[in-house]
């Protein structure tokens, strides 16, 4: 929960957190130490000088790191895990269900945890998603359709072993389906950052949210296209919130549009953690405001409504959170008294 | 083969003119301008270009396709008789130079790992470039309070006519855009309609606030990306690279 000046409370959902290991024993080979060094340059990239992190922190952080970076200082209530497995980059896997279902077990009522899975697994991929799901419960899955799998380069929302996997989540009652659409590792093929596929999906399964990470920030044009006509198509805005420090006048172009095509009440905020910490984002994030101009091309001011829902009301939405519940508890450092 | 000083200056000239044209085709920006030309050799006749690119992870058909773009640029240049061009801290590098050295299609270096074809990403991205180019121009005649029922009337002599007495960064803009659209084999004679909307059509005035916001979601997409490779290129050649980033070695030589 972030108070304002005023007294006002926001309550708070990051989105996008990742709990990793991509230290050297964990990597398989040259493209597990390359992967973790994009995510290093986008860290360094855009985060104030001051909240930047040591490389060997930034490896691997673990459980009482992120209850610090997410709960403590980052104005979290909850925190929303989604696992990317990349098996052929690291041994142990980059960033498990299992790895995160650690934030979980410390804080079980302050993570959501999502599990995963891949279409090209064919029928044992569905019996270990149905697996995973009697194990946690899940009520959303991450897609990495960029991850390698053998021969495989990244597959597309287009292919046919696709819709098994959306009829089992159907089935399942998993209704949110985050669907990486952004920078780092892509497939070969002849649009790596295509998001048109996300159309014909969201269409063929209208009872399925689909939530596309990053907007599909290099195609953030036809992500806003797609978006205006398929309403259960989501903007996951992790990666735009972090240009607030390093190029601010290119995240209020970007929100402008999303705020325009997409409308307030579809956009979720993420950190991306740990690529960068949610405390200093929101903090940003609450103090701007649009000039006059970018206010009436986004249709609307960056008014305290818009930025509430942004920051957590619209996640709460999906994830059939009870806000009222977590803002009379706000989170409290074990040790520490609870609130009464 | 001896050249005399003012030679060898024209050649560096000429190769860095050469290849301050090719642009990156998703960003529709110069690769000189955002840093991705890492070196120049030029030996005799023979032009090496090293590129590096903000990520390991770079499109493979993005780095093909300005590799193709240098060597079909450079080598354009009468005294050019070979052009190399390196990819260097990429994924697909040893595939993308020796496709680009022996002149391969990126479909033949790929075979089934690339899906499509280059020249369909040719034409999407001449069609961003394009409306992103719109854009900046249609900005610039909005911020000189020129009448909707102006702008959408307007023919391209006027267009050029207007930015020839208008200054400022107009008519470097109106000839980019231009350029791209004459790429685009759209009719561009001094009479047709300077502006169309998306689908090569004349823009009523009622629909140029929509035509605006269509154009400059492109523009807007193009220049955050832009900025995004800009940061992670800083961040990966700087002073904060990762341990194990020290890349390969391959400055052996460098220009002059």
């Amino acid at each position: 929960m972030f108070v304002t000046e005023e007294g006002e409370k926001v309550f708070v959902i990051d989105g996008h957190v990742h709990l990793w290991d991509a230290r050297a024993q964990n990597r398989r080979n040259r493209y597990g130490e390359t992967f973790i060094e994009c995510f290093w340059n986008s860290h360094n990239g855009l985060t104030p000088e001051d909240q930047r992190w040591e490389w060997e922190r930034f490896e691997r952080y673990g459980v009482d790191v992120a209850t610090k970076d997410l709960f403590e200082d980052g104005y979290c209530d909850l925190a929303v895990m989604l696992p990317t497995y990349l098996y052929e980059f690291y041994n142990d896997g980059f960033n498990t269900t299992e790895q995160c279902a650690a934030l979980l077990e410390r804080h079980p009522d302050r993570v959501i945890l999502n599990g995963r899975c891949d279409p090209r697994d064919g029928q044992p991929g569905l019996e270990k998603l149905e697996a995973d799901f009697e194990r946690w419960r899940f009520k959303g899955v991450k897609l990495y359709t960029a991850e390698w799998k053998g021969a495989s380069k990244g597959y597309s929302l287009r292919d046919p072993f696709v819709p098994a996997y959306m009829e089992k989540l159907q089935k399942l009652g998993v209704r949110n389906v985050h669907v990486h659409k952004g920078p780092t590792i892509h497939p070969l093929s002849f649009d790596a950052f295509d998001v048109r596929d996300i159309d014909e999906i969201a269409t063929a399964f209208p009872e399925l949210n689909f939530i596309v990470d990053h907007c599909g920030m290099p195609r953030i044009e036809d992500f806003c296209w797609i978006a205006t006509q398929e309403p259960n198509v989501y903007g996951g805005l992790a990666l735009i919130p972090s240009f607030i420090h390093a190029r601010p006048v290119y995240f209020a172009n970007m929100l402008k549009d999303l705020l325009f095509f997409v409308g307030p009440d579809r956009l979720i905020f993420g950190s991306d953690y740990a690529i960068t910490s949610p405390k200093w984002l929101i903090e940003k994030f609450m103090a701007f405001e649009f000039d006059d101009e970018t206010a009436r091309e986004a249709g609307t001011p960056l008014t305290l409504d818009v930025k509430r829902k942004i920051l957590g009301l619209n996640c709460a939405r999906l994830y059939g959170i009870d806000v009222e519940r977590y803002l009379s508890t706000p989170y409290m450092p074990s040790g520490s008294a609870h609130a009464a | 083969m001896q050249l005399d000083r003012a030679e060898a200056i024209d050649r560096w000239t000429s190769v860095n003119v050469a290849l301050g044209g090719v642009v990156d085709p998703e960003l529709d920006e110069g690769l000189i301008d955002l840093g991705f030309v890492d070196d120049v050799e030029i030996a005799g006749e023979s032009v090496n270009v090293t590129l590096r690119l903000p990520t390991y992870w770079c499109s493979a058909n993005f780095a093909y396709i300005m590799g193709e773009d240098i060597k079909s640029a450079v080598g354009d240049l009468p005294w050019v008789s070979a052009v190399e061009v390196r990819l260097v801290d990429h994924f697909a590098m040893e595939k993308i130079n020796k496709g680009l050295s022996e002149d391969l299609s990126f479909e033949t270096v790929f075979g089934d790992e690339a899906g499509g074809d280059l020249d369909q990403i040719r034409r999407d991205f001449r069609v961003k470039a394009y409306l992103g180019r719109q854009a900046a121009v249609l900005q610039l005649l909005r911020r000189q309070k020129l009448a909707p029922s102006v702008i959408v009337g307007m023919s391209i002599a006027a267009l050029e006519r207007f930015a020839a007495a208008g200054g400022g960064d107009l008519p470097v803009q109106v000839a980019r855009y231009l350029k791209a659209r004459r790429a685009r084999e759209v009719p561009s004679g001094a009479d047709d309609l300077a502006f169309l909307d998306v689908d090569d059509r004349a823009i009523p005035v009622s629909g140029l606030l929509n035509h605006l916001r269509a154009v400059r979601r492109v523009r807007g997409s193009l220049e955050a990306n832009a900025e995004m490779c800009r940061i992670l290129h800083a961040a990966r050649y700087g002073p904060q690279a990762a341990p194990f980033a020290a890349t390969n070695g391959h400055r052996a030589t460098s220009p002059g």
